[in-house]
């Protein structure tokens, strides 16, 4: 069996309730990702993306059966990719940090073969370990910024993925997104600590 | 922070937020009272709500955040620059719009002000910005927008003020006024303009698309954001940054030149380029490439290595928006009553010059494109005044194989066949496996093969059924991906779907697949082993097809000499490399050479029991073709019969080949003057193609040609101009009204028709046919050398014999110099002798005329009568120069000729016995003129 076909099969199931779907499909989302964030990574030049959009909507069109799944099922993908997508830079900026640590910082150059600029690394660690601390009082406004941030997911996606309204999708946004900057530690020009 | 407390302090940040700024800290005061810590989240949380943070900077990397994360907009009243702003009127991730007006009150003008979300914060960035602003100001045209000021703000943001337009974007301005396509092409000229004038002042705009064209309502065009597109580049602005990657991510990417996406410098052609995109559009109502749901790497490989669609094929699509929350449909009907029309009217339409237009365009390489916006604008302009535009498809070598193959070369290629041609293809691509382990990788091609039809099945797509191309696009991309490690089935597969692709007439797909494939065998197997034979074959093959013939003939060789090395098991491949090689020679006019190798391919087929008869039977088909052009017509008919007999005896006996054989088989025949049997083969073909064409097809509507012709030679006109209108009406439904076969039956039916003396219809069809076989075929083919003389024939009968003299020494210096039939030439050359003869240029005449009847002399049966007509001419042209015995000589002998066989009442015969009459009277002889105008039938008494 294809692994199209299994992925289309198993979405279906998880939006028929079968809850374990879930983790089925997790780690076979997370290896498509991670093999095109690779592929990708490797071919890009520092670019002004995280390059998030264009993998999961890769992913997306490798993994799953359009024409076979509903509009439903089709949130629930991007909702596991872009929690996979999480997984996935975060590994990665964290072990750049570490390079980046080990040789010191002015060994460092920007990477070609990396399409995240060494400014946001530290960001990305920071927002990783803010969503953290999220995720334990609220877990709901974690998944919001996931899937906006790591998925690119639309409003209405969200919406959809977390059986909630889009006006509560645009609350928890606004709200996550200032505190999540006061989190990072304010104005991108300040060049401060984070707090 | 406890989840209590986390949502006390959101819901208090919700609400203040809410407030304006001056009521929040008393609303604070009264909500948190003493409880300080509370009160500080919250007022964190309400700072950090107005400025860009370090989360908004990442958010900003993902566009579709970055779209909706526009920047809260300034209160009115706000003062920038010299100006206050009025409301805001739009946003997107690059900034916002605000109407504004002059804080001084000195004008009324209202402006619209452009406030940009990036910061210039460098000097130097700041420097250039300004320099550039400057440029842009000096921009003074009525359908550009004017730059009327710009700046920097104090916190380092970059605003410009543009006169405020109030319109609506030109795509929507037509389909809300149902734009018919004649007032939609006048005002895109309208906008090339504008376009050319920038230029000239070299101003780029770089991002023209529907929203910066803009209509007012008193249906004016004009140009929003000219040049604004590259003070938004951050790296044309930050020198520290190398000028490489624009790429798409600034830009709206359907209609992103090639060159923007591949970061290459942007110049003028790139607004060309965007010019044809905004035309597609304005035409079509859809977008030339389709990239939603694309990622970003998939749509830079989209537009940077495939040709769009033609216009009037794209009117067909019935695109739904992606968007899922506005399901609207562009559907073909929506498209033609937008524009006033009926599908199949638009089509008509499209195709053709404006297919060409758009497309030349939108060419990938710069320099291909229009040099100008001005070009562009004027070849609309000469489309819509019905001269010939300057647009041709994508290249003229594609349109003179198309020439070539129908003329005198054959490999079939029909959209039908594209089973058979897989078929082949893979017979062919499998046929070179040897060993055990690659008779596994036959099997291997075959289950990719039906993988990728398996999965072109609509039960398993996206909706629609896929067409064959996109089945075998997918197929392309997955052979590419998926099968680098085995690069030995890898090369296979691509020189399979090289195959379907040159089946499919996608020339330049095919050639990419097939010289990939050359190069994975030439790295993995070296360069003598005989896949690599094979694949410089293929290439060769399909480079010929395209008239790109440098370095095919060393490539062939090359080929042939590995081939012969390689032994026995070898040989049909060696046969098929010599005859690729014949092929080549033929397509170069080398004839003598191409029989040589053509002879030995066929030696090769003929002493290989079962070998490919497809194959062996091309190669008799080709060498049939030669030895027609070169006028041995018996030659011809023996291997026109073999090749039929063969794919009788080897095809489906409904198969397209063979109706390609019958009607070659049909022309020869005609000229042997066999007309009753040409016209019996040439039914048969039609029938079998009717029958195998139901919506008809290229080589259907070249049998139709030939019948018509064969009617027209019986003298049963009516017949024959319904023919030829039918023939007419057939290509021009499948490739437009400028289709190079189409100057085929022009060129025909002009032929007829100056035959009946027809001459003022004949001269237009000619004028239009002969400039595109002068593109198609250059000036120095004898093809184009024959449509000249006709078109000379046709003026001298309208009198105009001063071009008619020009076009005929021109047409006759080509055919005399050509390596062909010299027969051709004949015709024109008695013609021309006529006309020299009417302005008494009787030296040059008659030597004209002797060099013709040079060429008739050998004898063949079918030149006698036009033996006997050159020399009656040249009996006229002795008469005139008093040389009355030689004359007589020759019109006696051509009277008493024609006389015993046709009788004396026949025309010819009177014709002839005229000027026998008109010798003796300027001669003197009284006794013969009277002896012999009394042969003369109906004469008028002299009385």
């Amino acid at each position: 069996m294809s692994p199209r076909h299994d992925v289309t099969e198993k979405l279906v199931a998880l939006a028929g309730g079968r809850a374990e779907a879930w983790d089925e499909l997790m780690p076979v989302v997370y290896d498509e990702l991670k093999q095109l964030a690779h592929r990708h990574m490797a071919r890009e030049r520092p670019g002004h993306t995280l390059g998030t959009t264009a993998l999961v909507h890769e992913a997306y069109l490798k993994l799953v059966d359009g024409a076979r799944v509903e509009w439903r099922d089709r949130a629930h993908f991007f909702a596991l990719a872009s929690r996979a997508m999480r997984h996935i830079l975060i590994d990665y900026a964290r072990t750049r940090n570490r390079e980046k640590r080990g040789g010191g910082l002015a060994a460092v150059p920007l990477d070609d073969a990396s399409s995240i600029a060494v400014d946001d690394i530290e960001d990305l660690i920071a927002l990783d370990d803010a969503l953290r601390k999220l995720e334990a009082v609220n877990e709901r406004q974690c998944r919001v910024v996931e899937y906006r941030f790591f998925g690119a997911m639309s409003v209405k996606e969200t919406a959809e993925a977390l059986g909630i309204s889009e006006a509560s999708v645009k609350r928890d946004w606004s709200i996550t997104r200032a505190w999540l900057n006061q989190e990072l530690g304010g104005s991108a020009l300040d060049t401060g600590m984070p707090s | 922070m406890n989840p209590e407390r986390l949502q006390q302090v959101q819901d208090l940040f919700v609400a203040a937020s809410e407030l304006p700024v001056a009521d929040r800290s008393r609303f604070l005061d009264e909500q948190c009272g003493s409880d300080h810590e509370l009160r500080r989240d919250v007022e964190g949380l309400l700072e950090s709500l107005d400025e860009t943070g370090r989360f908004d900077r990442l958010a900003l990397q993902v566009p579709k955040l970055a779209e909706e994360q526009a920047v809260a907009p300034l209160p009115p009243g706000t003062r920038i620059g010299a100006y206050r702003l009025v409301d805001e009127i739009g946003h997107g991730g690059m900034g916002s719009v605000y109407l504004a007006e002059r804080a001084d009150g000195q004008f009324e003008q209202r402006a619209a002000l452009k406030l940009l979300r990036r910061d210039l914060d460098t000097e130097d960035a700041r420097r250039r910005f300004l320099a550039e602003r400057q440029i842009l100001a000096r921009v003074s045209h009525p359908n550009i927008a004017r730059l009327l000021d710009g700046g920097v703000t104090p916190d380092a943001r970059p605003y410009f003020v543009m006169e405020h337009v109030e319109g609506v974007a030109i795509d929507v301005y037509c389909d809300e006024h149902l734009l018919a396509i004649s007032e939609r092409l006048r005002l895109f000229r309208t906008v090339c303009s504008a376009v050319h004038y920038a230029h000239r002042h070299l101003i780029v705009h770089r991002d023209l698309k529907p929203s910066n064209v803009l209509v007012t309502a008193d249906g004016t065009v004009k140009l929003v954001d000219f040049g604004i597109a590259k003070l938004l580049d951050a790296e044309s602005l930050d020198s520290s940054v190398p000028q490489t990657q624009t790429g798409l991510r600034m830009m709206t990417p359907e209609y992103a030149s090639p060159e923007q996406v591949r970061g290459d410098p942007v110049t003028t052609a790139s607004d060309v380029y965007q010019l044809g995109v905004l035309l597609f559009e304005l035409l079509t109502g859809h977008r030339p490439y389709r990239l939603r749901r694309r990622s970003l790497l998939e749509m830079e490989r989209v537009i940077t290595e495939t040709d769009p669609e033609r216009p009037s094929t794209a009117i067909d699509r019935a695109d739904a928006d992606e968007s899922i929350d506005a399901p609207l449909r562009v559907t073909p009907e929506l498209v033609s009553r937008a524009r006033g029309t009926t599908i199949e009217k638009l089509r008509r339409r499209l195709s053709g010059d404006l297919d060409n237009i758009v497309l030349m365009a939108m060419r990938r390489e710069p320099e291909r494109r229009y040099e100008s916006a001005q070009q562009l604008a004027e070849d609309v302009r000469r489309h819509q005044e019905a001269v010939p535009v300057i647009a041709r498809p994508d290249t003229v070598g594609y349109l003179a194989s198309r020439f070539i193959r129908r003329h005198k070369l054959g490999v079939a290629t029909t959209a039908a066949g594209v089973l058979t041609a897989i078929g082949f293809a893979v017979v062919m691509g499998v046929q070179a496996e040897r060993t055990a382990r690659e008779r596994d990788r036959a099997e291997q091609v075959t289950a990719f093969l039906v993988d990728l039809f398996e999965s072109a099945d609509p039960g398993n797509t996206l909706g629609d059924t896929l067409t064959v191309r996109e089945v075998v696009d997918r197929g392309a991309e997955r052979v590419r991906l998926e099968l680098g490690d085995q690069p030995g089935l890898q090369a296979t597969m691509m020189s399979v779907l090289g195959g379907v692709y040159r089946g499919l007439g996608l020339a330049s797909r095919a050639e990419t697949l097939k010289v990939a494939a050359l190069d994975i065998r030439e790295r993995t197997l070296g360069p003598s082993h005989p896949e690599v034979a094979l694949s410089l074959t293929d290439l060769a093959l399909l480079r010929t097809d395209r008239t790109e013939f440098e370095g095919i003939e060393t490539d062939l060789r090359r080929a042939i000499g590995i081939l012969r090395k390689a032994g026995r098991e070898y040989r049909n491949e060696l046969g098929r490399s010599l005859y690729a090689l014949g092929y080549l020679l033929q397509a170069t006019g080398k004839h003598d050479s191409a029989v040589v190798a053509l002879a030995e391919a066929l030696e090769i087929y003929r002493r290989e029991p079962g070998a490919a008869h497809s194959y062996m039977a091309t190669v008799l088909m080709n060498l049939g073709w030669i030895q027609e052009n070169q006028g041995d017509l018996d030659s011809a008919e023996t291997y026109f019969r073999e090749a039929l007999a063969i794919r009788r005896e080897h095809l489906a006996p409904e198969h397209p080949w063979i109706a390609g054989s019958l009607t070659s088989l049909a022309t020869v025949m005609r000229r042997k003057g066999e007309v009753a049997e040409a016209e019996a083969l040439v039914r048969e073909a039609v029938t079998l193609q009717q029958r195998l064409f139901p919506t008809g097809h290229r080589d259907l509507a070249g049998s139709i040609l030939t019948l018509a012709n064969i009617t027209a030679d019986q003298g049963r006109h009516r017949e024959s101009d319904s023919l030829f209108q039918a023939a007419l009406l057939s290509y021009a439904d499948l490739y437009g009204d400028d289709a190079p076969d189409l100057a085929r039956v022009r060129n025909d039916l002009a032929g007829r028709l100056s035959d009946r003396g027809e001459f003022a219809r004949a001269e237009p069809l000619l004028r239009k046919a002969l400039p595109v076989y002068r593109t198609v075929l250059g000036d120095e083919h004898p093809f184009t050398a024959m449509v000249t003389g006709n078109l000379a024939r046709a003026l001298y009968g309208l009198s105009q014999e001063e071009e008619a003299e020009r076009l005929w020494r021109e047409a006759i210096r080509v055919l005399r110099g050509a390596n062909i039939d010299q027969m051709m030439a004949v015709p024109y050359m008695e013609d021309l002798g006529s006309l020299l003869m009417d302005r008494a240029h009787y030296e040059e005449a008659e030597h004209l005329l002797r060099d013709a009847l040079d060429i008739l002399r050998p004898g063949l049966p079918d030149t006698r009568w036009r033996t006997i007509e050159l020399q009656r001419t040249l009996g006229v042209c002795l008469t005139k120069q008093r040389r009355f015995e030689e004359s007589e000589t020759l019109l006696l002998e051509g009277y008493t000729a024609l006389r015993s066989e046709w009788g004396i009442e026949h025309e010819w015969t009177q014709a002839t016995l005229q000027r026998l009459i008109d010798l003796y009277e300027d001669w003197g002889r009284v006794d013969e003129v009277a002896q012999y105008r009394s042969l003369i039938r109906d004469r008028p008494s002299p009385e």
